[in-house]
């Protein structure tokens, strides 16, 4: 991928389970039920609404699903950790986190032969249960929809939404779902409002590995509000995967050791910030990122994103480790921690050209 | 442990090497599926009218009448559906087209007849009919898979043949979603595929 390895099995990391509990897991599951309470808070406050960029037309939709408990898969939540202290989070991925299958599968696979070949001892651990979580999680889904086909989607052109989109179907077969692909670009609008996919059968159960903010707004956003879908991930995603979570995060949690103080740009005059990372609240793989260190902009992320606006977080640069900065990945299957992926970078921010490396517990 | 135990290794690794299939699975126009006569099958009998299978099932005429009118709706939900009769019948061949009944201006294959099982007790399932359309010579389900030859009226077919089929309905338009992430993959020349989506 671009010449540049992105799988690499020539080194791993290895943790305590120390370290994995106390510093990973359970920061995992405590953030993410703070993220769950600023949803809570964002979906009864137009205000909040408009700061996150949502447009005014799926703010019914979006509160219904909180509402009604829509049921949601999974999440990936960024940190930077440096091995002690605590993790501090860089973002939630919660709507279309991708390197799935490295993480739940091939990561898992790779402790198995090295076990096997008595070059990682025997006893080695791995925090890795997220193929068993997203296989009991879909099976629970299933029970929901009982008979019905869920498509899944991702956009034409890209081999690792395809293949994270070919995993998450492999872990749906086996719950037992019956399962069909169709391509975001090859979405129709069906008579009767509703969505059908290229044999023209009718849409209503769907993975839509495409962002909701892309989609409201398309073409076919306001088609969302009349046909009947049932989506994964839910609406309410579009709030806890949305960047100015991460300053709503800081004003209601002021100093937790695992956040980072993030403000939206009006609220900069009395931050006091010296050192700290501008991010646009839609952004992807790192784009338009920059980093400002006493005024000076050291690093500049080029990118097409950034028109929405921005939130500004405290720099706290990623460990370095030889010639690679590295980020962890947390990952959540309805809720529950489920394991990490590691990824490293040659520069301080992670892109898509980030190269993943699997990590064992000692 | 914080590792998962057992991975089913011979499904999932298939994920890796495997390549997307083209997307445009032609309804009709494949292989179309051998019936044979292996103890997975089911016996059925397909009644090309509701009076048909009344004069054979004096006893029956009110589940015959009742499956009959199941089969015309399941046709209606379920069959491949054209926006003129001329497309449906590029497809079914001359006159074997009819208008929806749902007056939407669309043309679906004619009902060639419906299909019911037979019970492991003796007598049909008359409650599950599965409607079934002349195909040249075959009688084919709504999901184009084959059922045997027009001229049988007793058949062998896959127990699937009875389960639901899906919704269909006529597409108006395509690609309504997909434009915003069009426009910013063509931004930065230098890379060699789309954009992916993870963080």
């Amino acid at each position: 991928m671009h010449g540049e390895p992105y799988w690499d099995e020539t080194a791993y990391y290895q943790f305590t389970l120390e370290q994995i509990e106390r510093d990973i897991e359970d920061p995992t599951a405590e953030i993410h039920q703070m993220c769950l309470a600023i949803v809570d808070q964002v979906v009864r406050d137009e205000a909040l609404l408009r700061k996150f960029q949502i447009p005014e037309l799926y703010w019914d939709v979006i509160a219904n699903s909180w509402f009604d408990f829509e049921p949601s898969l999974y999440s990936r939540i960024d940190f930077s950790y440096h091995g002690k202290g605590p993790a501090k989070l860089y973002e939630n991925n919660a709507d279309t986190p991708t390197s799935l299958y490295e993480t739940g599968f091939w990561q898992w696979l790779w402790l198995e032969d090295k076990a096997q070949s008595g070059q990682i001892a025997r006893h080695a651990d791995q925090f890795n249960s997220l193929q068993e979580k997203l296989i009991d999680r879909f099976s629970v889904m299933a029970k929901q929809h009982p008979g019905e086909t869920l498509h899944f989607s991702a956009c034409k052109d890209t081999d690792e939404d395809r293949g994270t989109v070919q995993y998450l179907e492999d872990c749906a077969v086996q719950a037992g779902i019956r399962c069909k692909f169709v391509y975001i670009e090859d979405i129709g609008h069906g008579e009767g409002d509703c969505f059908t996919d290229i044999d023209d059968q009718v849409i209503h159960w769907m993975f839509k590995l495409y962002p909701w903010e892309f989609m409201f707004r398309e073409e076919y956003g306001p088609l969302l509000l009349k046909a009947d879908v049932s989506f994964i991930e839910p609406y309410w995603k579009a709030i806890l995967s949305n960047k100015a979570l991460l300053a709503l995060l800081w004003q209601k949690f002021p100093n937790h050791p695992n956040l980072l103080a993030t403000y939206f740009e009006e609220d900069m005059n009395q931050a006091e910030l010296t050192n700290y990372v501008k991010k646009p609240i839609f952004s992807r793989e790192g784009a338009n990122i920059s980093i400002i260190e006493n005024g000076n902009e050291i690093y500049f992320a080029d990118g097409p994103y950034g028109e929405e606006g921005y939130i500004y977080q405290a720099y706290h640069p990623l460990p370095k480790y030889g010639d690679n900065y590295t980020l962890v990945g947390s990952w959540l299957v309805d809720g529950q921690p489920a394991g990490i992926s590691m990824r490293e970078d040659k520069h301080l921010i992670t892109q898509d050209l980030s190269r993943y490396l699997p990590h064992i517990i000692l | 442990m914080k590792r998962t135990k057992e991975i089913d290794l011979a499904t999932m690794r298939k994920s890796a090497a495997r390549k997307t299939t083209s997307a445009k699975s032609v309804m009709l126009t494949g292989t179309l599926l051998v019936t044979g006569c292996g103890s997975s099958g089911q016996e059925a009998v397909v009644y090309t009218t509701a009076e048909q299978c009344i004069v054979e099932n004096p006893d029956s005429r009110t589940e015959c009448e009742k499956a009959y009118d199941n089969a015309i709706s399941e046709a209606e939900r379920t069959a491949p559906k054209y926006n003129s009769q001329r497309a449906c019948e590029m497809e079914f061949g001359y006159n074997q087209c009819v208008q929806s009944q749902s007056n939407s201006g669309w043309f679906l294959p004619a009902l060639g007849g419906f299909m019911v099982g037979r019970l492991t007790g003796g007598g049909y399932d008359y409650g599950r009919p599965s409607p079934v359309f002349g195909y040249q010579n075959s009688w084919v389900g709504a999901d184009g898979t084959s059922y045997g030859g027009r001229s049988d009226r007793r058949v062998n077919v896959p127990k699937e043949a009875f389960k639901s089929k899906p919704t269909t309905a006529r597409t108006i338009s395509r690609g309504g979603f997909g434009s915003k992430i069009q426009a910013k993959s063509s931004w930065g020349s230098s890379r060699s595929r789309g954009s992916s989506f993870g963080g």
